[in-house]
């Protein structure tokens, strides 16, 4: 387990709570981004990404530091999400309109590219992320936490529960689920969800 | 057209997945048909652009938050961290999923087999002077001061110390006459109940319990412990004395009130029937798996055939005489023999049937935190005319308890269809027991339950909502497992260790 993470855990158990502050620090862009994108909304990211540091922070004495704190965090997150997802089944309008946020209003990376540059960039990825929110709910979060994440498939099988060919087979059908639909002309942003009816992954 | 079982494993190659054979394979194939090598191109083109998609960052200020959101450190890891003795946390995410009802009071209460509580006129005295519950707790035959008690060994190293009423008593306590007695200057500075504690019991543990209640007492209650003192479980009372608060920090005189030994030492005591405590929970088989994974002093799970008469006797109405004759305080003095003539506080044969039925039938669960505070009902009108039957129904999934999982796992224990049981079937692991269209029970060792009651005290005595986290554990298992009931559970604490099966216990 990394260092520091281990001096911030020990420090936290002893009642240093600005310790677990750093801990949050370290992990909260790289949680917050992935259950954005799990999630669908950076909204709803913030409410579980907040439980899953709650959740963390009482559990703690019993984190075995056999794995890494951030695979232990997330794997709280990531039940955290998918219980809030069921919840929030119903308000599945809701959570289209603010997918929508993630791939067209949030913020690009600051990269150093001309402007033109710049805008191609943002309509490629544009495309990829309104091909990703098409993907069927079992495969969008497989692709998730294979690209985004970079879980093994050993790790993904723990995670979801699922056998290891299963991972294997399911993250093969949908990159060629998403190979697929990016390869169809364009679409405009009130039809891409329409993969979206049916069941939720998480 | 290429067959999909090849292209999958392109996809696990280019995630470096696949085992040396298949990597060979591929990578034939990749020389063979150039037409695999631009899928391959094209698989490594749509990883790249997922990994680069713009994810947005935690808003400012998110880590300040979760930090403001922390809970306070009495309710925080660390408490339990550092002292492992109370391991609160762990447990508390498995007891917030389930409705814990009134198991503080019902472990003072809920001794129906065991020897009543030592008590001296004084300590009588005080209870007189303090609440209803206690008034009526000393009128309980179970709990009602008797002579023949002073054979139980382990008072004899726990005198209790009175001093109630007569204020230089209090000073008796060294350990408070050592703090220059209550009411001088504190010399500490933390901001948290100092408990001056008699000796016996580990002041500092104390303090930790006192802290765990989240509030500070008040004087005249009646704080109860299960502990153990030379290994062996006991109960111990405690009187709020006095109470005093100043500058951030409370001091808190407590006296102890009582002491009552868990352990089958005696020979007053029946080895087999007493020290049966029930706790009750509302909670599905999952909840209660999870709980019995988290507690961690868990080593043992008593059978239903070897150590739990009582049990035994609910599922044979012929015998719960038997089974009782060591309830009442005027217990006969060895062996399992029923009591033929009642002694004057000792109820009948079929009256203490009720009392004990009504001691592990609790009320609906809206009613349970106030019957908790109450004593039972003794009025043989109140109770149900029949004493519940009791059938094994089964074994509980989902333990994993490190502690557990050799007896659940053990090859006896298995079982196989067609097969008949095996002798060591005897022995399995937690096994449910139907008492109850709606519940169902199991028996846990007493060691187990000194966390266990913690955490119900920790959790009755320190209401408070939810939080998010809390909802979310709670919701996640409802929804896991949503064909589940959650059921009343009875936990049987009993005992330990186990006594060998004692000849005259009647088996079978």
């Amino acid at each position: 387990m990394n260092i520091d993470d281990g001096r911030l855990i020990e420090r936290t158990l002893a009642g240093e709570t600005n310790a677990f502050g750093e801990l949050v620090r370290k992990y909260q862009d790289r949680l917050f981004g992935t259950l954005s994108q799990l999630l669908g909304s950076p909204h709803d990211a913030r409410d579980v990404a907040q439980d899953a540091f709650l959740a963390a922070y009482e559990k703690l004495a019993t984190f075995r530091r056999e794995a890494s704190f951030y695979s232990w965090l997330f794997r709280i997150a990531y039940n955290a999400a998918a219980t809030h997802r069921r919840k929030n089944r119903r308000n599945r309008h809701a959570s289209i309109e603010a997918r929508r946020d993630i791939s067209g209003a949030e913020p690009l990376d600051q990269r150093d590219e001309t402007p033109s540059t710049h805008m191609e960039i943002a309509e490629d990825q544009k495309l990829v992320q309104q091909a990703l929110d098409q993907l069927a709910p079992d495969f969008r979060e497989i692709l998730i936490l294979k690209e985004l994440e970079d879980m093994k498939y050993e790790e993904i099988s723990d995670l979801l529960g699922i056998p290891l060919g299963t991972v294997r087979s399911r993250i093969y059908r949908a990159r060629m689920d998403l190979k697929e639909i990016l390869s169809r002309p364009p679409v405009s942003g009130s039809v891409a969800s329409s993969a979206n009816e049916s069941s939720d992954a998480l | 057209m290429s067959t999909p079982l090849p292209d999958e494993l392109l996809s696990a190659y280019l995630d470096g997945e696949l085992s040396a054979e298949e990597r060979q394979r591929v990578e034939q194939s990749l020389r063979d048909e150039p037409t695999r090598q631009e899928l391959l191109n094209e698989f490594h083109s749509l990883k790249q652009a997922v990994r680069q998609l713009p994810v947005p960052t935690a808003p400012a200020g998110f880590a300040d938050d979760v930090v403001a959101h922390l809970p306070l450190p009495a309710a925080s890891p660390v408490a339990s961290a550092t002292k492992p003795r109370v391991r609160l946390p762990q447990i508390f995410s498995a007891l917030a999923a389930c409705l814990v009802v009134g198991a503080s009071v019902w472990i003072v209460n809920g001794f129906p087999f065991g020897a009543p509580f030592q008590s001296s006129p004084e300590s009588l005295a005080t209870n007189d002077s303090l609440s209803g519950d206690l008034v009526a707790d000393a009128h309980s035959p179970m709990i009602a001061p008797t002579a023949g008690n002073s054979t139980i060994d382990a008072n004899a190293a726990l005198e209790m110390d009175i001093a109630l009423g007569d204020e230089s008593d209090q000073f008796r306590d060294p350990v408070a006459r050592q703090s220059g007695g209550f009411g001088s200057p504190l010399a500490a500075t933390m901001a948290a109940p100092q408990a001056m504690a008699a000796d016996g019991i580990d002041e500092e543990q104390l303090r930790d319990r006192l802290l765990v209640r989240g509030r500070v007492p008040t004087t005249g209650e009646l704080l109860s412990y299960l502990d153990t003192v030379d290994d062996q479980p006991v109960v111990v009372e405690y009187v709020v004395a006095d109470v005093q608060e100043a500058l951030g920090q409370v001091q808190v005189l407590l006296n102890r009130n009582g002491v009552r030994p868990l352990t089958a030492n005696s020979p007053a005591t029946n080895r087999q029937a007493d020290d049966l405590v029930a706790i009750y929970l509302e909670a599905n088989e999952q909840e209660v798996s999870q709980l019995l994974n988290d507690i961690q002093s868990l080593s043992l799970v008593t059978t239903e055939t070897q150590q739990a008469p009582a049990i035994r006797a609910m599922r044979s109405q012929a015998a719960p005489a038997a089974v009782l004759a060591d309830a009442g305080p005027n217990a006969p003095a060895a062996g399992a023999a029923p009591s033929p003539t009642p002694g004057p506080n000792e109820l009948s044969g079929e009256s203490k049937s009720r009392v004990m039925q009504n001691r592990l039938t609790m009320p609906p669960a809206e009613n349970r935190l106030a019957a908790s505070r109450k004593t039972p009902q003794l009025d043989s009108t109140a109770l149900p005319p029949t004493v519940p039957q009791a059938e094994l129904i089964g074994e509980l999934n989902g333990v994993t308890n490190p502690a557990l999982v050799p007896q659940l796992t053990r090859p006896q224990d298995k079982r196989v269809d067609g097969d008949p049981a095996p002798a060591a079937k005897q022995v399995p692991g937690v096994r449910l027991m139907q008492r109850e269209s709606d519940s169902f029970g199991f028996q846990i060792p007493i060691p187990a339950a000194l966390e266990l009651k913690d955490a119900l005290q920790y959790s009755q005595e320190q209401p408070r909502k939810p939080t998010a986290t809390e909802k979310m554990a709670s919701e996640q298992l409802a929804e896991t497992e949503p064909s589940q009931p959650r059921r009343r559970i009875v936990l049987f604490l009993q005992q330990s260790p186990v006594p060998a099966a004692d000849a005259s216990d009647g088996a079978n």
